[in-house]
């Protein structure tokens, strides 16, 4: 009997990725509120209202650690794919990598993703990522080790642990610069990393692995 | 990978393994996002005793788009049109992720029971449901037996 067990998140009925959880106490995947919130901003359950910074402060259960090597499925994982934001590169959360991977190792020329509700193609003979339903939205993949340098997880900074005090919860997310960006709110990413890299400023988090100033060759 | 995300063959999986009692849902051959489903008439409703036929597809982004569902057996119903289209708010605006194909099909049977012709999609039924109940359900029942039975 397979039923669906309670510790699963009710949207896609797995278990919680990085979970979050909405000023009703409902849990979901971070992604899968994501999804959600780009449509309805109701909470799947009781359709409370999500509010409408949530994706920049989620609740989250989890932080993001530093390097992704707390658990041991990633040891085994020699490689790990990132996708490229405006100033860094960003990981695949867990389960995308997966599929990723094993597409790639598969000797398949693509990959298709559901995330966040939208389903994105990875192209592995041009290496890049398009959303399916606007392939002009596009942007640069690359595999590498797992210990690449990289801004967070799929849209969610992560945070250095040592600087940060372990209870905390709210960890700041980024919404725009991620899976989910449109061409109209592209020309706004800048400032937001900017306003972003300065608040991380002032909470004395630092990303010393990311060189500053790198290029943003941002796509359309 | 995601040719079919995990959500769905779970769904599919758990239709198979633990069905709801008086619906059938089984995926095409082809096309595992699209489903044969059959619904039995409610009891003490004008369509008991009848089998009737639905076509149920998951979009792509499904779960944060609603199923497509369509009744291909006849019925008269003021919710539901001559093209078998469903007036039902869940598979609209009341959409929510955290529903399923088994809650949809269940909330389909339950308006089967409870028509309201308040809100119809087949207006001549609605009013006449609204106007003369008996005779509207005298209809349904006849619809019922004339093409939900035995075929």
């Amino acid at each position: 009997m397979d039923s669906i067990q309670e510790g699963d998140c009710a949207v896609c009925m797995l278990k919680y990725n990085h979970p979050a959880k909405l000023p009703c106490d409902h849990i979901f995947c971070f992604l899968c509120i994501k999804g959600v919130f780009l449509r309805s901003h109701k909470c799947p359950m009781c359709r409370s209202p999500i509010p409408e910074d949530y994706l920049d402060n989620p609740q989250l259960l989890k932080e993001i650690l530093d390097e992704k090597t707390e658990t041991d499925e990633y040891v085994d994982n020699k490689f790990w794919w990132y996708y490229e934001g405006q100033d860094g590169w960003w990981s695949y959360d867990e389960r995308s990598n997966e599929d990723i991977e094993s597409d790639f190792n598969d000797g398949k020329s693509e990959c298709k993703l559901l995330v966040a509700g939208a389903v994105y193609c990875v192209d592995f003979t041009q290496m890049i990522q398009y959303r399916q339903s606007d392939p002009r939205r596009k942007r640069k993949v690359k595999r590498d080790t797992h210990t690449h340098p990289s801004k967070g997880i799929a849209g969610i900074l992560k945070v250095c642990p040592k600087q940060v005090d372990l209870n905390t919860v709210n960890i700041t997310a980024n919404i725009l610069d991620d899976h989910t960006d449109t061409i109209e709110n592209n020309h706004e990413n800048g400032d937001d990393i900017d306003n972003m890299s300065q608040i991380l400023r002032s909470m004395s988090i630092q990303e010393p692995q990311l060189p500053s100033g790198s290029p943003n060759t941002e796509d359309t | 990978m995601a040719a079919l995300p995990r959500r769905i063959i779970k769904e599919t999986q758990r239709l198979m393994q633990e069905p709801v009692p008086g619906i059938s849902a089984v995926p095409s051959e082809s096309n595992a996002r699209y489903f044969h489903v059959i619904v039995t008439g409610p009891e003490d409703s004008p369509f008991e005793g009848g089998l009737f036929k639905l076509e149920l597809f998951l979009p792509e982004d499904y779960p944060m788009s609603a199923p497509k569902v369509r009744f291909i057996t006849k019925i008269y119903h003021p919710n539901i049109d001559r093209l078998g289209r469903i007036c039902l708010d869940i598979l609209k605006d009341k959409w929510s992720p955290a529903l399923q194909i088994r809650t949809v099909l269940l909330s389909i049977q339950a308006l089967l029971s409870a028509p309201n012709p308040d809100d119809p999609l087949a207006n001549d039924v609605a009013e006449l449901w609204k106007v003369n109940e008996s005779e509207a359900i005298r209809n349904a029942k006849d619809w019922t037996r004339r093409y939900a039975m035995d075929n």
